[in-house]
């Protein structure tokens, strides 16, 4: 009898073990590096040392400068734009996976998710090579008849910066529209054809509403992963493809502002936090409203 | 999901052809290039 009491207590011992490391993980790896660099962003540098007296300076700057908020508003635009594109092609290649019969569904939901499994620089740097002057775009182009000469309209400026991190996050929006769309209840499908209504309409009354929460959650994941993106705006981006992931770059590297650098992260995630908020809020009242 | 009439199904596989283009497109320059030399001079 004891012996069953003391395995019991062994076994509570080691739930609570897990799950205090379950809570201590996330803790100690994301809360904690967060808060730091809220601590810091209070910080100022003094002759590249940073003076740990809490100010608000910082802030200030990023508020009153000229260059700050309007590369920051831009970045914003920018990767609104890139959601919606995103969005724009997932959502009828998610559609078709859903309409395809058993194993072809996921080996063609594999296959447009292997291209994940490559080199991110790599994939940038073949990208490049596309959207230059001499690449495949302008070429195709030009063949069409719709450009009369290579432009330079597709590489090294905001354009570029947007073709690009469309077609390196098109697989991060796929995968939550299609889910969304496997869950919709073929019921409900099957009572919308009973009851007469056309594909068309049995496509904006149901499907579409169901699965809007995968939308909200695509377009807020590849909104957050392109906001925090500062290796593509580097590398196809050139002089006038700016972003506020490359201010920040700058600020920990070559500026070595940290505390700066800081307040600049502090604002970034708060617009990521609120992305994810909205696309939450968004999917949520969308999904249950049907 | 509901079997869909043919045009719109026509369309949907070409949207997803689109993409899986415009994914694999990246993959395949620098494995094509990989089998080529830069010959200095």
């Amino acid at each position: 009898m004891s012996g069953a009491g003391s395995t019991h207590a062994a076994e509570r011992r080691l739930s609570q073990l897990v799950t205090v490391l379950a809570f201590a993980l996330p803790v100690v790896f994301v809360l904690v590096p967060l808060a730091i660099f809220l601590v810091y962003s209070f910080f100022s540098v003094d002759q590249g040392t940073i003076v740990h007296s809490p100010t608000l300076r910082n802030y200030v700057r990023f508020f009153t400068d000229p260059i700050f908020l309007p590369v920051f508003w831009n970045t914003i635009v920018l990767c609104v734009s890139v959601a919606v594109i995103c969005i724009l092609l997932a959502y009828p290649a998610a559609y078709f996976l859903t309409t395809l019969k058993g194993r072809w569904r996921y080996a063609l939901l594999m296959l447009l998710l292997v291209p994940l499994l490559m080199s991110y620089v790599i994939k940038i740097y073949a990208i490049r090579s596309i959207l230059g002057l001499n690449g495949f775009l302008n070429k195709a182009l030009v063949a069409l008849g719709i450009l009369d000469q290579p432009s330079t309209l597709f590489v090294f400026n905001m354009n570029a910066i947007l073709l690009t991190l469309s077609l390196l996050l098109i697989p991060f929006a796929i995968l939550p529209i299609f889910l969304s769309l496997e869950r919709i209840p073929q019921t409900l499908l099957r009572a919308s054809d009973d009851l007469g209504a056309s594909s068309l309409q049995t496509f904006l009354r149901i499907t579409l509403p169901l699965s809007l929460p995968g939308v909200a959650s695509a377009a807020s994941f590849v909104f957050v992963l392109a906001i925090g993106d500062f290796l593509t705006p580097q590398m196809v981006g050139g002089i006038s493809g700016f972003t506020f992931g490359r201010i920040l770059y700058s600020q920990f590297g070559t500026a070595y502002n940290w505390p700066f650098g800081a307040a600049l992260s502090v604002a970034l995630a708060i617009v990521v936090i609120a992305a994810i908020l909205i696309g939450e809020r968004f999917g949520r009242s969308r999904g249950t409203s049907v | 999901m509901s079997a869909l009439p043919r045009p719109s199904t026509i369309f949907l596989a070409a949207i997803t052809s689109l993409v899986a283009v415009l994914l694999y497109r990246p993959l395949f320059v620098p494995i094509v290039s990989s089998f080529f030399i830069i010959s200095h001079g």
